[in-house]
């Protein structure tokens, strides 16, 4: 398989490593002075995902490359990348 | 004794004889030749024993779809069990024998099987051994013991194997005709071409030899295209090669075969187009022991005699139901072969076909059909009915039988990558369904010719034309109907020989409920062999289909899986074998550890001094002996395993206020700070110093084993988390060399380098750097610490830090300097009571856990900070580091024990924490531990069980404070 | 249910089998079940197995997409162990090798359990100190275990590369006797036979479209094949866990990847116990057949395609090949992936759902065929009361918001890690 690097182009997957769902990191919103239980968005952004059976919207690294992190989107069925868009 | 070679014809070189042995005997083959066609030309029937019922089996087919010609090749380390006879090219001094029968292939007492086969139908497994329970081991011995088919390798293989990539713009599978005229077609505007085909030469099988291609003699044709194809400047042609996957993105492994210092090449090949041109295998007709030998296909019959004048018998029946099967019978006729009949289980037969059996003088049988072969060891007859009236049964004797069935086409690789296969009523065959990769981005292959279900040689030009095109290529109708697969109730009818699967297991199967082809396979075992099952598909699918009254068309088919035929391990592999698999990273001064007779250990990917043994020691002495001399005196030891980041710009404070808990923006250049790095989830991930060497100019390191994961987490908190800062990160791990020499007399050794820099305690204190010349080398200095001791780690250029260590191994004879290992660098931060990630810090560990609550900044945001408030996280007993000392000073604290109150209780025993990290301490001159303990922190002095029962220790321990040695930090700061 | 036996066997010899009834029967939908089971793998048929047995509960309906066993219950490697570091692990997987051990009987099908010895193996100091510790864990816990040395490792793996020469060096090593391996497809099918025979329809072919819901209350799913009522509904889907609970508005604490798996041409016995090292990434043993079977890691990127990369299986191979060199020469005769739930922390899930009613099974990473009979009381046992089973209290989905964690190998939320 070869994925689509938005700096260097197509190139072998072993080049890459995955770095999972593109979430957005939730915005600080917890007090810093003291830890706190966290909140529902922020436990969804550490555990929960949509996990989807179609385009998945996920992160690579271009370790062995140019080490640009970028987001694709990719058919989890077919493995086929629909896009790119980089981070 | 039934084959023979022909006297003329054939690509064999009858001027070049090749000896070769089977079973011990020695026999003569020619150039040209393969293992299956030599012994058919000398005569050799029985060439294997079955798996199941050690029935006698000879060769039925030509290539790779050959269930039983499995045979042992070559010796010594190069034997190699299971190999297709078919598939072995002959070559002097081969040597090859039977497997999976004893004590010898003509006399096979496993044979006994066969007598009681109605007592082991398909999953007889699953219906007894079940009782006495204890039995079952033994049962299970036996079973395994019958069951194998030839013995495994046992020695190392001493070949050679390679791995290439290659880009093409077009991949053709296969080179008979219809790949060759695809690949012809498709130079004019395609610029790459790779071109690939199992067989020796191009053109395919040898069924259409005697045919004209558009008017021209069949080898004249091949020859002229595969001219043009070479001289195009385009095309790479590749025999010999097999293409075996297809995969994601349009990757497909290729193994080619080659001669010389290489076994077996592997070519990874992505291809923007893909055209499968894999044409069809024949299928086989059914009927009572169907499985003797001298049963063959036809096709497999005139490939033999076309290219290698090997002919299998003298007194041929051949049973066919389409027009095609009949020109075997005619080129067998030609060279001489008796046909004793034609049985076509067609009632009406074209006038063509019937005028030519008549003007050759064969016996022709519309509307029959084969009830069973006679014989023993070989086939001696076989007894014919017509259609529907088993009472009107003769014998027709005869010494081969060929069928010929219709074809299946190919089309494994179709299904590799998402494709699938429709069935078509017109062949009643299975055949790539071209919609299967609408709506797919970069995976995807067009079918062409036999493998699209277009046995015409018109319809294959033409399709491989219109695919090579990019169009599709749609039969003209009128199209002949499917052939017709007489039904026959004889017994022992084998659909799958290798696996030794009868129409009635498939019966049997249907019947005990399992119905879906793939409940039927995994039950009976059905194509589940070495071959794949190439030969079983559709008459599988057929009796599976009729078992249940449903067509064909509704029971589906089971789905081809890579590889299309087996693949060499060695060849997976690559050279990615002994010191290539993983290879080792070494050090600047790895050469030196190896002069000094260092034990060199893995760590990650590195080599590392273990320990230095001096002559006499045990390892333990020596790891004494070297902390202590930390503690004493002062050591050397090799560092330049850290992960090292050189980060640069404006923004780099806020860039590491984001991935460590403490805060760095009081940081002033010049300074050094230890940072530690969290999971967002929360657990401690790695630690590490960092260093601003000016006002925009940093230096990290990692521990040795998480440089490149820390270097990824540290991009990803760049480019995706902060995407305004301006920092540029570059790893230096390979670029750095670097020592750290520790212990009291530490500074006193530094001085005695001639530094171009102040070295005392004001100009140099801990967790500062300096940067000069050293011993007339660039140096970066920093003062830290991982022992406990006054300490500092020199980093200079790779290229010079053996030249560093050496000059400094010399200068430290005066300051009592000794290499010291990564088990006292162990001995000496466990007495220090440091952490490190894998040990203390496992995965689940939180910085509280470690002590590290204090670190954390209260005033700004981090990775990992908002999961540190979960309730169980900040449970009173959670697991905290504490050390750990034998109450009995004598006793050692065994290493991975778990930490209990009372190991007596019945188990389950409560488990309370376990050990991390346990050293004999030279500075306590006893056991110490680290270890992970429920509640630990505010158990300080009590008493646990350092319990191991799997080697039988329990140890009482008092739980103490970690830091073993210098509490203050004293020694560190001095 | 006609029994098993050599006797039964002979019998029907005389008639030419003629005579065997179905293994279970293949009946049209009801309109309305108890209990519907989502999912005719291991896990699914033997809930339905154990509802019947265990609770009474017969009116129970499993529901299967394709064929039974067509999942990962036929794709898996077929290992069987317990020898887990964490206690929650190590009790729940111990409750499934005890049942496992009398599942031939139980079941009247001979599931080939075959307890050949697992065996851990270590290539540096480090490593033997975790498997010292895992060792001490499942003693202490009540499971079996036995350190090996070299030697022993040789005696028991004569073909394993012990010179201290090789890259990764082989320092020492850990058995649990009591693993092994078991037929895989056997499972399948032995308990849809024992579930059929105590009332539960088993339904092929049947693949479940929407789960159908009154306020917070689910009241029975849509399928292919219509609707069908229930009070209770159980998805037993794992690999498309996130797909069913998608349905019931749920997001889970997983995601789905795909893990491969290949085995060569059969050989006689070569490998006699099932070999582990962490170290190289590879799992590997000798099916009854003759094929050694292997597996490695997870792919690493979401996947629901059942198939992977070919890079994966070189790794999976070269890693055999440094442990046993000989079989270099041996040839890979077929590969296959299966989509497994990839759990936030690598433990399994079995809960009820926010929807009254509704039940998980998944998150089972590596660990779902070895699971089978436990996963199978569980869920039974929580189906029928309500009340988590003993064994499985701690596989709440809960766990994860609260930091009650059971991350056995300590790699966190990327479960593409794990």
């Amino acid at each position: 398989m070869r994925i689509p690097c938005p700096c260097c182009g197509p190139r072998a997957m072993a080049e890459f490593s995955y770095g999972g769902a593109d979430l957005s990191r939730p915005v600080a919103s917890l007090p810093l002075d003291a830890p706190s239980a966290p909140d529902a968005e922020w436990n969804d952004y550490v555990y929960r995902r949509d996990n989807p059976a179609g385009a998945h919207r996920e992160l690579w690294f271009h370790a062995a490359g140019c080490r640009r992190w970028f987001v694709a989107r990719r058919d989890t069925r077919t493995n086929d990348f629909l896009s790119e868009a980089g981070a | 004794m039934s084959g023979w070679r022909a006297a003329t014809g054939g690509r064999i070189d009858r001027a070049q004889p090749i000896e070769f042995s089977f079973n011990g005997r020695r026999f003569v083959g020619y150039e040209g030749d393969t293992l299956a066609s030599a012994l058919i030309a000398n005569g050799v029937d029985i060439l294997a024993r079955s798996f199941k019922y050690h029935r006698p089996r000879g060769l039925v087919a030509y290539g790779a779809d050959e269930p039983n010609a499995l045979v042992e090749v070559g010796e010594g380390a190069r034997r190699e069990p299971n190999v297709k006879a078919t598939q072995v090219r002959l070559v002097p001094g081969l040597v090859a024998r039977s497997q999976n029968c004893w004590p010898s292939v003509g006399f096979d007492l496993m044979a006994v099987n066969d007598l009681i086969a109605p007592l082991i139908p398909s999953g007889f497994y699953y219906k007894t051994f079940k009782w006495p329970v204890s039995a079952w081991p033994l049962y299970e011995k036996l079973i395994r013991g019958a069951a194998g088919m030839g013995r495994a390798p046992a020695e190392p293989d001493p070949d050679a194997y390679e791995t290439v990539h290659r880009h093409t713009h077009l991949l053709v599978i296969g080179a008979g005709v219809t790949g060759l005229a695809a690949a012809a077609a498709a130079l004019v505007h395609v610029e790459s071409i790779l071109i690939v085909d199992e067989q020796e030469a191009f053109g395919g099988l040898g069924t259409v030899e005697t045919a004209r291609v558009e008017g021209q003699p069949y080898g004249d044709w091949v020859a002229g295209v595969v001219a043009l194809l070479r001289t195009s400047g385009k095309v790479t042609l590749l025999p010999r090669s097999t293409a075996y996957g297809h995969y994601d993105g349009n990757r497909v492994c290729l193994i080619e075969e080659v001669s010389g210092p290489v076994r077996l090449r592997r070519w990874m090949v992505d291809a923007d187009r893909i055209i499968l041109a894999t044409g069809a295998f024949e299928r086989p007709l059914l009927f009572g022991a169907n499985d003797r030998p001298g049963v063959m296909l036809a096709s497999a019959a005139q490939a033999y005699l076309h290219r290698h004048a090997a002919v299998p018998g003298r007194r041929c029946v051949l049973y066919v139901n389409n027009d095609g099967g009949y020109e075997a019978a005619f080129d067998l006729h030609s060279a001489g072969v008796a046909i004793e009949a034609i049985v076509d289980a067609r009632a009406a037969v074209d006038d063509e076909r019937t005028a030519r059996c008549r003007a050759a003088g064969i016996r022709h049988l519309p509307g029959h059909m084969i009830a069973h072969s006679t014989g023993r060891r070989r086939v001696t007859g076989c007894v014919v009915h017509p259609v529907g009236q088993p009472a009107a049964a003769m014998s027709l004797p005869c010494d081969l039988i060929l069928t010929a069935g219709g074809w299946s086409p190919a089309a494994h690789l179709f299904t590799h990558a998402g494709g699938r296969l429709r069935h078509e009523e017109r062949i009643g065959a299975l055949v790539p369904d071209a919609q299967s990769w609408d709506g797919r981005v970069s995976t995807g292959m067009a079918a062409a010719g036999a493998c699209a279900g277009l046995f015409e040689m018109a319809d294959c030009l033409a399709s491989a034309r219109a695919v090579a095109a990019g169009n599709t290529y749609t039969l003209p109708s009128g199209a002949a109907p499917a052939p017709l697969a007489p039904v026959n109730t004889a017994a022992k009818q084998f659909v799958d020989l290798q696996n030794d699967v009868t129409a009635a297991d498939l019966g049997l199967a249907v019947r005990e409920g399992y119905r879906s082809i793939e409940h039927v396979k995994r039950y009976t075992t059905l194509g589940m062999g070495t071959d794949q099952g190439k030969l079983v598909g559709l008459n599988g699918v057929d009796l599976i289909a009729a078992a249940q009254g449903k067509p064909a068309a509704a029971i589906g088919n089971s789905r081809p899986r890579p590889p299309f035929s087996p693949v060499t391990f060695g060849a997976m592999a690559g050279p990615f074998v002994g010191a290539l698999f993983s290879p080792a990273r070494t050090t600047p001064m790895h050469g030196w550890h190896e002069e000094q007779g260092a034990v060199l250990a893995n760590v990650g990917s590195w080599r590392r001094p273990q320990l230095y043994r001096r002559p006499g020691e045990s390892e333990m002495e020596a790891v004494i002996r070297e902390a202590g001399n930390v503690r004493r005196h002062v050591g050397i030891t090799d560092v330049s395993t850290l992960g090292k980041i050189d980060l640069q710009g404006p923004d780099v404070s806020r860039l590491l206020d984001h991935v460590y808990i403490n805060g760095w923006s009081t940081l002033q250049p010049g300074r050094c700070r230890y940072g530690v790095m969290l999971r967002e989830d929360g657990a401690v991930m790695d630690d590490g110093t960092t260093t601003r060497l000016s006002a925009d100019r940093w230096f990290m390191t990692t521990t040795t084993g998480n440089a490149e994961r820390i270097l990824a987490h540290l991009e990803r908190a760049r480019q995706v988390d902060l995407p305004d800062l301006d920092v540029t990160i570059t790893p230096v791990t390979e670029q750095w060399g670097a020592m750290a020499i520790a212990g009291p007399r530490a500074r006193e050794l530094l001085a005695a380098l001639d530094p171009d820099f102040a070295v005392d305690n004001a100009a140099l204190p801990f967790m500062s750097v300096a940067e000069g010349r050293l011993a007339g080398i660039e140096a970066r200095v920093l003062r830290v610490s991982f022992s406990g001791e006054r300490a500092y780690e020199i980093y200079t250029a790779s290229g010079d830090a053996h030249a560093m260590w050496t000059t400094i191994a010399a200068a430290g004879d005066a300051f009592g300097l000794m290499p010291y290992g990564t088990e006292a660098m162990m001995t000496l931060r466990i007495e220090k009571g440091l952490f490190v990630p894998g040990f203390e810090a496992d995965g689940r560990t939180l910085p509280d856990d470690l002590g590290l609550g204090r670190m954390i900044s209260r005033k700004k945001e981090f990775i990992g900070r908002r999961s540190l408030g979960r309730p169980a996280f900040t449970a009173s007993d959670r697991k905290q580091l504490v050390g750990l000392m034998a109450v009995d000073r004598a006793q050692a604290i065994p290493r991975g024990a778990q930490i209990v109150r009372d190991p007596a209780m019945p188990v389950p025993v409560p488990l309370d924490g376990h050990v991390t990290s346990v050293t004999f301490s030279p500075a306590l001159d006893r056991w110490i531990a680290l270890a992970l303990v429920a509640g630990g922190r505010a158990a300080m002095g009590e008493t646990r069980i350092a319990a191991s029962p799997l080697t039988n220790e329990m140890v009482p321990v008092t739980i103490c404070n970690p830091v073993f040695i210098d509490p203050d930090g004293e020694r560190l700061r001095g | 249910m006609t029994g098993y036996s050599a006797l039964s066997l002979a019998r029907q010899a005389l008639t030419g089998h003629r005579s065997w009834p179905a293994a279970w029967r293949a009946p049209e939908p009801r309109a309305r079940y108890q209990v519907v089971i989502i999912g005719g793998g291991g896990h699914g048929l033997a809930t339905a197995y154990y509802l019947a047995k265990t609770y009474g509960i017969t009116d129970v309906a499993v529901l299967e997409k394709g064929w039974i066993g067509g999942g990962n219950t036929g794709r898996n490697t077929a290992i069987v162990r317990s020898n887990y570091l964490l206690t929650a692990n190590s009790h729940f997987y111990e409750h499934s090798l005890k049942l496992w051990e009398g599942l031939s009987a139980d079941l009247n099908f001979n599931v080939m359990f075959s307890q050949r010895g697992m065996v851990n193996i270590a290539h540096s100091n480090a490593e033997v100190s975790a498997l010292h510790r895992r060792g001490n864990a499942m003693r202490l816990n009540g499971v079996d275990a036995e350190l090996l040395s070299r030697d022993d490792l040789g005696r028991l793996m004569p073909g394993l590369d012990l010179s201290p020469q090789a890259r990764f060096p082989i320092l020492g090593g850990l058995i649990q006797k009591r693993g092994g391996t078991a037929r895989h497809d056997a499972v399948a099918w032995g308990y849809a036979r024992a579930a059929d025979a105590r009332g539960v329809d088993i339904i092929q072919n049947c693949e479940v479209t929407a789960l159908r819901r009154e306020g917070d209350r689910v009241t029975g799913v849509e399928t292919t094949r219509g609707l069908i009522s229930a009070d209770k509904v159980a998805i037993c889907v794992a690999g498309d866990s996130g797909r069913l609970a998608a349905m019931a508005g749920l997001r889970l604490p997983m995601e789905s990847h795909v893990l491969q798996a290949l085995v060569s041409e059969p050989v006689k016995p070569m490998l006699d116990v099932v070999a582990v090292s962490g170290a190289l990434h590879v799992y590997i043993n000798q099916s009854d057949k003759g094929e050694l079977v292997m597996g490695g890691d997870i792919d690493g990127s979401n996947s629901y395609a059942q198939r992977g990369d070919p890079h994966t299986l070189d790794h999976v191979v070269e890693s055999a090949v440094a442990l046993f060199p000989a079989i270099r020469r041996l040839r890979m005769m077929r590969s296959w992936g299966g989509t497994v739930d990839m759990s936030m922390d690598g433990s399994p899930i079995i809960t009820r759902l926010p929807v009254a009613g509704l039940y998980l099974n998944g998150g089972w990473c590596y660990g779902g065929f070895k699971g089978t009979p436990a996963a199978g009381t569980a869920l039974a046992h929580l189906v029928a009361t309500d009340q988590p089973h003993p064994v499985a209290t701690r596989f709440t989905l809960e766990r994860f918001d609260a930091g009650d964690l059971l991350d056995e190998r300590g790699s966190g939320s990327s479960p593409w890690m794990h």
